[in-house]
């Protein structure tokens, strides 16, 4: 006991502060703690754990990444890009003379929104290989 | 001081052992979260804080074998910790629901219209009383452990002590 003396009056302020009941951690908070603590003593592993993420994440996003490298280098011949449809459909009819302007034009609309592509013209595969885009 | 008990835990903590850390929470868990759910107000926020300073122990692990009082480095740890929630959060106001839930109306002969009005009067003293009495009742620091935690001298610590318990009865009386 340390030599500090209440009065009464104080002292039963004291008891009654200390005379409340608290409810005592939950074993749902222990094992959060315990856990927390686990984790922070075994740090290594946990670097290891993120590092693994990191480069299945890097994996993820360069195969995606090449995927869509892929599909557009498929998709849209080089000489289509950034071109206008009028563009596009004068360079369709300068490949494909036996075109009228009118079925370039519309190839061109086409090709400007890709999944608007008909049956007639080979419907979706036209975009899924390199083979559908031989028309020189 | 160092107690003998403490003398052997740090050792153990500071080997990194399991059963040190499960030994250290079993021993300060309960007392440090009431501590500072009086600083903070809010469950969940003293939770947070009690999660932070054990989880600091391991991090410091090593460092261990100077900490000359064990029970009242915990407690400063606790009152850093807390002192970043409360900058991060700000203090909140407790609903009247909160405000029951913290009075501990099961308190052992204490009906719970009083267990409220005591409990009101602990938010009505300054903070720096208020924290000497959490470090006090709820976390039974001894004057030298409360005067170490919060660099003032015991005499300080018990004088603060004896003004908040003279509020604390007005307040009642009132």
């Amino acid at each position: 006991m340390e030599p500090f003396d209440l009065p009464p009056e104080l002292a039963e302020i004291e008891r009654r502060l200390t005379d409340r009941c608290h409810p005592p951690p939950t074993s749902v908070f222990r094992e959060r703690v315990l856990s927390a603590m686990r984790a922070e003593r075994s740090p290594k592993r946990s670097l290891w754990n993120v590092a693994a993420v990191l480069a299945a994440s890097v994996f993820l996003c360069l195969n995606f990444g090449l995927s869509l490298t892929n599909h557009r280098a498929w998709s849209e011949p080089q000489w289509l890009e950034s071109a206008d449809v009028e563009t596009s459909a004068r360079s369709i009819r300068q490949r494909h003379p036996d075109l009228s302007a009118w079925e370039a034009h519309q190839f061109a609309i086409l090709l400007q929104s890709p999944p608007a592509l008909p049956a007639s013209l080979g419907g979706n595969r036209a975009w899924e290989g390199e083979e559908s885009w031989d028309m020189r | 001081m160092l107690r003998p008990a403490d003398d052997s835990l740090i050792r153990e903590l500071a080997e990194g052992r399991e059963e040190a850390f499960v030994a250290l929470y079993d021993r300060f868990a309960s007392s440090l979260l009431r501590v500072a759910v009086r600083l903070l107000g809010s469950q969940q926020d003293a939770e947070d804080a009690v999660q932070e300073v054990f989880v600091g122990v391991v991090r410091v692990r090593a460092r261990l074998p100077k900490v000359e009082n064990l029970r009242a480095y915990l407690f400063a740890t606790l009152r850093r910790a807390a002192a970043r929630l409360v900058a991060a959060r700000r203090e909140r106001v407790l609903s009247p629901e909160q405000e029951q839930a913290l009075a501990a109306p099961e308190a052992k002969g204490v009906d719970s219209e009083q267990a409220v009005r005591l409990e009101r009067a602990l938010r009505m003293l300054p903070s720096e009383q208020r924290e000497i009495v959490a470090l006090k009742i709820e976390g039974a620091l001894t004057f030298a452990e409360i005067a170490g935690v919060l660099a003032i001298s015991p005499n300080t610590a018990a004088s603060r002590y004896r003004y908040a318990l003279e509020k604390l009865r007005a307040a009642l009386e009132a």
